[in-house]
């Protein structure tokens, strides 16, 4: 089963997006609707934390990856967040840094099953304000427990 | 709300797990995404009414101590009437299922079926694994 769903929760300034299953690129594009419009529901100005929730996620074939990897941090470019993950890849060195309506996002909790990858991640960019994790619970309570 | 001003159901169960059951455990949402009349039936009880449900669930909370619930996984009906979660809830046992408390973490698994009705919950049945955890907990305190 897929789920392909983002929440904006104003009252912990959270954003919560969920992608997972085996996904095609039509899922992709409308998980990624899913995250604008969760975006767009943030007011001008403000800040915001993000839960990225890939548990179970795994892309069909590899144009469906490529659709895939760039949006999380594409995105998040357009409201002041470098993922940290983007040192990795050199063709991200020119990636600029924006703020969409003066909003910024301040923080991120990335999620996935695959443990090699997410200890890998974790020990190379886990910082003060972005973590990542194998386990959804423990993600959502990190994030929740951030002050913004 | 999508193009017709139809709530998705999938986005009304995340909205309830995400704030009823997360962190800020926001009881007022309860007002937004349930009916009225809304009932849960769970461990063989059923509660009826947006008020009694909204008591229920903040007695549960003070049982369950910093309670959070994550949904693994959702899944809505075609005709947009139900729709159904896969979850897990953890917290620290301040009492819960009429035990003693202890702050020990203990998490459980449940699966939340729910109907829509007039864009908000109106109706959920839950299974749990609610026993399992009864009984781990009920052994080591004997």
């Amino acid at each position: 089963m897929k789920n392909l769903d983002s929440l904006w929760m104003a009252h912990e300034q959270l954003l919560v997006t969920k992608l997972s299953g085996d996904v095609t690129i039509p899922d992709i594009e409308k998980w990624e609707t899913s995250l604008y419009k969760a975006l767009d529901a943030i007011g001008d100005g403000g800040q915001f934390k993000i839960l990225v929730d890939l548990f179970g996620f795994s892309a069909i074939n590899v144009d469906a990856h490529k659709r895939y990897r760039e949006i999380i941090p594409r995105t998040l470019a357009d409201y002041g967040w470098r993922v940290g993950y983007l040192d990795m890849f050199q063709e991200a060195n020119g990636l600029l840094l924006t703020s969409k309506r003066g909003i910024r996002c301040v923080a991120a909790a990335h999620v996935h099953q695959d443990a090699t990858k997410i200890e890998k991640y974790q020990s190379l960019y886990g910082t003060e304000w972005e973590q990542f994790f194998t386990d959804p619970l423990q993600a959502r309570e990190w994030i929740a427990q951030l002050a913004v | 709300m999508n193009a017709n001003n139809i709530a998705d159901p999938v986005q009304l169960a995340l909205s309830f797990l995400e704030r009823v059951w997360g962190p800020s455990h926001d009881l007022n949402a309860i007002d937004e995404l349930m009916t009225e009349d809304y009932t849960i039936t769970t461990g063989g009880a059923t509660i009826t009414g947006r008020s009694e449900f909204k008591e229920w669930v903040r007695t549960f909370q003070q049982k369950l101590a910093d309670a959070i619930t994550v949904s693994h996984e959702t899944i809505r009906s075609e005709a947009g009437d139900r729709v159904i979660s896969r979850w897990i809830c953890s917290g620290k046992n301040n009492g819960i299922f009429g035990l003693p408390a202890d702050g020990r973490n203990v998490a459980f698994t449940g699966i939340a079926i729910w109907s829509v009705r007039d864009n908000r919950l109106a109706a959920c049945w839950v299974e749990r694994s609610a026993l399992e955890l009864y009984q781990k907990i009920k052994h080591d305190h004997s």
